[in-house]
């Protein structure tokens, strides 16, 4: 088998080449047959790329401990399930997975296209990126490497990665960060063409709201995978690889909504091309990060020395989009100008300014210490103080524009329209900050972001309310109102369930970063403490033992008013089989979860008397962030649902 | 109507910012404070986790050592200048803004005042050259 996909991948690789070249060739002589040619071989490599992952996941499944990938991230206790996932475990099998994600995207591309084989355009860029990952794949990260001899048994996966979450969470993030590679290619080829309409806009527009929708939910996956596995309390740390993931976030956040005003102004051509070279770059940049551990984190499990290659990359990613873009810089100016400082334009720009200074921000704080090392020799780090002191300030406008753009009329604003659409919004705010202050909330951060919050929610409203009632003004029922409103303008009012998501992503986030309340105690059996409401009784430490672990669970029983509510577990191990793994011990929190708060309990030590040490914390409204995740990936398909169904009913 | 809202709405800003400076107390519990301060401690035998975060033996020893200073009423700068003459600066989880640093913490403000400098006057010099 694994010489099937050995073959496999180096057919792709040489394939891939050729379509390269016999995509230049139709772009220049304008033949069809060579275009349909390139497009064959793409189609082509998914499928040689399909059948190299099938192999590689054979080998992993029945452990043939003679390839170095599968011993060096398998062992014999390990599930079936996690031999699997162990796919995307280590360096090898990531870039495999990638390179197979970025060729069934490429497939996709060229069998939707009209024309028969593709934009040959679009091809060269897609196929040129795709022989970067596969020259990667082939060469020096090759998945099928032998062994000199085959060993007997595996190193193990490391138990932290053995959770349901890390078997979805890295290939959603895949999805999102290769997923770039497609608008960029749409870009590139406009740029290459010289056809500079706003066609390959609108072509490559769903691509990035698909990928954009993965990169969220993925981002969000490993949210949950770290608050509920790594056992410290809480979901983001501003962790190299967290960063890597984030950034293109920002900047394709920043493109999706900047691309509108091109779509409807024809402005902002050079910009959005910008845009998109940066997403493009931060998405390979990410990979950069995580796949060479040039930045130490939580995640150096995937460490390597594909470095340098990475790099030479990405600065010629750099040097050749920037190039081409200057040299087209006279084609892509503005057919349309600026107005005011209050219109949609506007707030359009300072949204785009903003994402791209956290965006930078983000990526200043993640590569500081290289630079620190390299100019001043000294050691340090960019932590969560700097991110968060950067980052709260630039998010609480970017909420405050998320509430604002959307109603704010385009071209400039007149004082009618700012009363009409902001009156009711202010309100709202004011009231929040208010309720809020009765209440006894002190925190500023906290009732800015909350009142903020109300106002964003406010404007969502609006619209709909209003859309809702021009519709049964002419005689339907609210409910059929409500929905035909969606399916009528899918992106606009798509667009607003993703903002109402971002709201309560928003509360979540503020909530249980402002609000936490903790308490770090040592037990004997009997005593009891109290968190909050809770009242917290520990009934003593129990020997747990199975094939691939030895552990303790401490049971505690919860208690709210004298009334008992829960009894909760949780757990500290360690993985028998040692291997040559640097973890082998893991503490598995015990978690009671409502929409009001979290209780999370972490068992960090048990001594030989059956004395425990508890950390336990009160997260609140830390289910509204997966809550408004859910939204946001609703609001995002809403928007991207095809259009079939709307010609009938307006035929209807 | 709408003055009546305007009224409203301004008078509520105003009154809330008035309550906002009135209540600016900090109540903050001996844990919060230790977290805080933790927090911005890195664990010095984990990656990428800090004092606050890590379960680890030296993590917990020092969240300790920062509780009994609290208890003994040092300052937050104090305790953090304590680990930091102990374990140097590596043990900040970001770097104060001083020196090479300060690069870290002005570019991020800078980007934003050049940012937005640049839009406005991109919008102004649109409506001069309109105006001619």
């Amino acid at each position: 088998m694994s010489d099937l996909g050995s073959i496999a991948i180096l057919l792709s690789f040489f394939i891939t080449i050729y379509s390269l070249a016999a995509c230049a060739v139709a772009a220049r002589t304008g033949s069809r047959a060579f275009a349909q040619s390139g497009g064959n071989g793409i189609v082509s490599v998914a499928f040689l790329l399909l059948v190299a992952v099938c192999c590689l996941v054979y080998e992993l499944v029945t452990l043939d401990f003679s390839l170095r990938y599968v011993a060096l991230n398998t062992s014999t206790d390990l599930p079936v399930i996690y031999r699997v996932t162990a796919l995307w475990a280590g360096q090898a099998g990531s870039l495999l997975l990638w390179s197979l994600i970025l060729s069934l995207y490429m497939a996709f591309v060229v069998l939707r296209s009209r024309k028969k084989g593709g934009d040959p355009y679009v091809n060269i860029v897609l196929c040129a990126v795709s022989v970067f990952f596969l020259f990667l794949v082939a060469y020096v990260e090759d998945p099928f490497e032998k062994l000199g001899v085959a060993v007997g048994e595996g190193r193990g996966l490391n138990p932290i990665l053995q959770n349901g979450y890390m078997a979805i969470h890295p290939v959603t993030l895949y999805v999102g960060y290769v997923g770039i590679t497609v608008p960029f290619a749409f870009g590139i080829a406009a740029l290459l063409s010289g056809r500079l309409g706003d066609e390959w806009i609108r072509n490559c527009r769903k691509y990035a709201l698909f990928s954009w929708m993965f990169l969220s939910a993925g981002l969000l996956l490993g949210a949950r995978w770290a608050y509920l596995e790594l056992g410290w309390g809480g979901y983001w740390a501003w962790d190299p690889v967290e960063n890597a993931a984030f950034m293109p976030w920002l900047a394709g956040t920043a493109f999706l909504h900047s691309v509108m005003i091109q779509e409807r102004k024809a402005m902002l051509k050079k910009w959005n091309m910008i845009l998109l070279i940066i997403t493009f770059f931060l998405s390979i940049f990410g990979t950069f990060i995580t796949r060479s551990g040039i930045v130490s984190s939580v995640h150096s499990f995937a460490r390597s020395d594909i470095g340098p290659l990475f790099l030479g990359f990405m600065v010629f990613i750099l040097l050749f989009s920037f190039a081409l873009l200057v040299y087209r810089s006279k084609e892509l100016e503005s057919e349309e100008r600026f107005d005011s400082v209050l219109s949609r334009e506007s707030a359009f720009l300072f949204n785009n300014l903003l994402f791209l200074a956290a965006a930078f921000s983000v990526f200043l704080g993640t590569i500081f210490p290289v630079l620190s090392e390299a100019f001043t020799g000294k050691n340090i780090l960019v932590g969560p103080p700097y991110f968060n002191a950067v980052g709260v300030p630039i998010g609480l406008v970017l909420i405050l524009l998320m509430g604002i753009g959307p109603l704010i009329s385009w071209k400039k604003a007149s004082t009618a329209n700012l009363k009409r659409n902001f009156v009711f919004p202010g309100v709202v705010f004011t009231v929040v900050l208010l309720a809020l202050l009765v209440f006894g909330l002190r925190e500023p951060v906290a009732l800015l972001s909350f009142a903020l919050c109300g106002f964003v929610a406010a404007t969502v409203f609006l619209e709909y309310f209003r859309g809702i009632r021009v519709r049964s003004g002419r005689g339907e029922n609210p409910v059929s109102a409500f929905f035909n409103l969606i399916s009528r303008n899918r992106r606009r009012y798509g667009g607003y369930i993703v903002h109402l998501g971002v709201v309560l992503l928003v509360i979540g986030i503020t909530a249980s970063s402002l609000f936490v309340t903790q308490k770090e105690v040592i037990l004997e059996k009997g005593d009891s403490f109290s968190l909050g409401r809770y009242d917290l009784v520990f009934h003593g430490v129990r020997f747990i033992s199975n094939d691939a672990k030895d552990g303790f669970s401490a049971e505690l029983s919860i208690e709210n008013n004298g009334r008992s509510v829960a009894t909760m577990y949780p757990e500290k191990n360690i993985y028998k089989y040692e291997g040559n793994r640097e973890i082998n011990q893991e503490t598995e929190v015990a978690l009671r979860s409502t929409f009001r708060d979290d209780l999370y309990l972490i068992l960090s030590e048990v001594d030989r008397s059956g004395k425990v040490n508890v950390r336990a914390l009160l997260n609140p409204m830390v289910n509204w962030i997966w809550a408004g995740g859910f939204v946001i990936v609703l609001g995002a398909i809403v928007t991207m649902w095809p259009e079939g169904r709307r010609k009938k009913e307006s035929g209807a | 109507m709408n003055r009546f809202f305007h009224k409203i709405l301004s008078g509520g800003l105003v009154l809330s910012l008035a309550l906002l400076i009135a209540f600016q107390v900090n109540a903050d519990t001996l844990e919060d404070q230790i977290a805080d301060i933790s927090g911005e401690l890195m664990c010095p035998v984990c990656e990428g986790q800090s004092v606050a975060e890590s379960n680890a033996q030296l993590a917990r020893d020092m969240r300790a050592i920062v509780k009994t200073k609290l208890l003994e009423g040092h300052s937050k700068e104090e305790i953090i200048d304590y680990f930091v003459s102990s374990y140097g600066e590596t043990i900040l989880a970001s770097p104060p803004p001083r020196g090479f640093s300060a690069i870290l913490w002005l570019l991020p403000v800078l980007s934003v005042l050049i940012g937005a400098a640049i839009i406005l006057r991109t919008i102004r010099s649109y409506r001069v050259e309109e105006k001619k």
